[in-house]
C-alpha cells in the first residue's frame, strides 16, 4: 500500500453550471481528499469551500442576458505531497472588481450574504482568485494536511 | 434537504435534515414561510440536529426566516445546532443575532420568555472570530 503523502493524484470534473451540481462537486472533492488522508474536520471544511466556489459560479458566471453561452464549470483537484490543490474555473462573465468581491458581505445577488469568499479563505490555507471580464474566473485553493 | 413540521407550545417546530445549500435554499424558504402563514403561528423553533451540511447560502436562508418571523412579531430560536454549524454561525457573525438552544425544550422556554434554562448559548464569536458584522450583509 502506498503512503498517501508520497502519492500524486488528480481528478477533474466538468459539470453544467446548475445548483444540483454543487453537491456533486463537493462530494467528489471530499471523497478525493479522504483518499489522500485528510481528516474528517478538514474534509468538512473542504466541502464548504468547494460548495462556496461552485455556488459562486452557478450564481454569477452566466447571468441571463449576459451575452455568454453557459459553458459549465470545471472542478479539479490535485494531491501533491501534503497539499490538496482545488481549482474551480468557469468561462463566464468574470468579476469586474476582484478586490471588491473579496470584501466580506459584498454581493450582487439579492438574498445572499456575500460570505462565500470569506468562508473559502477561512477554511482553506491559501486562496487565489483570478478573473477576466468576459473570459471567466478561476479560484485556486490549497489545503495542507496536518502531518503531526 | 428534508423538512418536517410539528406543533410546539406557542410555536411551530421545523426539523431539518440533509443539506442546505443553493439547490435547497429556495424550497426551505418557501416551505417554512408557507407553514408559518397557513398555521398563523408567529414563533418558530428550527431544529438543526440532523442538518449534515450548510454553506453561506444556507445560512442566508436561515437568517431570512428569522427576519421573516421577527417582522411578524414572533421569535425564532435554533435548537440542537451541530457544532460545525454553530461554528459557521459564529464565523458569519450570526450567533449574535439568533438565540441558540441546546434542545427543543430549551427553545420552548426561550420562546415563552423563560430564559435559557442552561440550554442557550450566548452569541459570542468562536475562536475563528466573526467574518461579518452583526448586519451580516444579507439583503433578504
Amino acid at each position: 500500500m502506498s503512503d498517501a503523502s508520497d502519492a500524486q493524484n488528480r481528478m477533474c470534473l466538468r459539470l453544467s453550471c446548475v445548483p444540483s451540481n454543487i453537491a456533486v462537486a463537493r462530494i467528489a472533492v471530499a471523497t478525493f481528499a479522504a483518499g489522500q488522508g485528510f481528516t474528517v474536520p478538514d474534509i468538512e471544511e473542504i466541502k464548504v469551500a468547494v460548495s462556496e466556489a461552485v455556488s459562486n459560479a452557478v450564481l454569477y458566471a452566466y447571468p441571463a442576458g449576459g451575452g455568454i453561452t453557459p459553458a459549465g464549470v470545471t472542478i479539479s483537484a490535485l494531491s501533491r505531497g501534503d497539499e490538496l490543490v482545488v481549482e474551480v474555473q468557469d468561462s463566464g462573465v468574470g468579476i469586474p472588481d476582484v478586490k471588491k468581491a473579496r470584501e466580506p458581505g459584498f454581493t450582487t445577488a439579492p438574498g445572499h450574504m456575500g460570505l462565500g469568499l470569506s468562508f473559502m479563505e477561512s477554511f482553506m490555507d491559501d486562496l487565489s482568485l483570478e478573473s477576466s471580464p468576459g473570459k471567466g474566473t478561476r479560484v485556486r485553493m490549497v489545503k495542507r494536511r496536518c502531518t503531526g | 434537504m428534508n423538512l418536517t413540521f410539528h406543533r410546539g407550545p406557542s410555536c411551530l417546530v421545523a426539523r431539518m435534515s440533509g443539506e442546505l445549500d443553493l439547490s435547497s435554499a429556495t424550497a426551505f424558504k418557501e416551505r417554512v414561510d408557507q407553514e408559518l402563514r397557513s398555521t398563523g403561528i408567529p414563533n418558530l423553533v428550527l431544529n438543526l440536529r440532523a442538518l449534515d451540511f450548510v454553506d453561506s447560502t444556507g445560512l442566508g436562508a436561515i437568517l431570512g426566516r428569522m427576519r421573516q418571523v421577527t417582522a411578524g412579531g414572533g421569535k425564532m430560536v435554533l435548537a440542537a445546532v451541530p457544532p460545525k454549524v454553530l461554528s459557521m454561525l459564529e464565523m458569519a457573525g450570526l450567533a449574535t443575532l439568533m438565540p441558540v438552544a441546546r434542545t427543543e425544550d430549551d427553545a420552548f422556554r426561550l420562546i415563552s420568555g423563560g430564559g435559557p434554562a442552561g440550554g442557550a448559548t450566548p452569541g459570542s464569536a468562536g475562536e475563528r472570530g466573526a467574518i461579518a458584522g452583526s448586519e451580516g450583509g444579507a439583503t433578504e
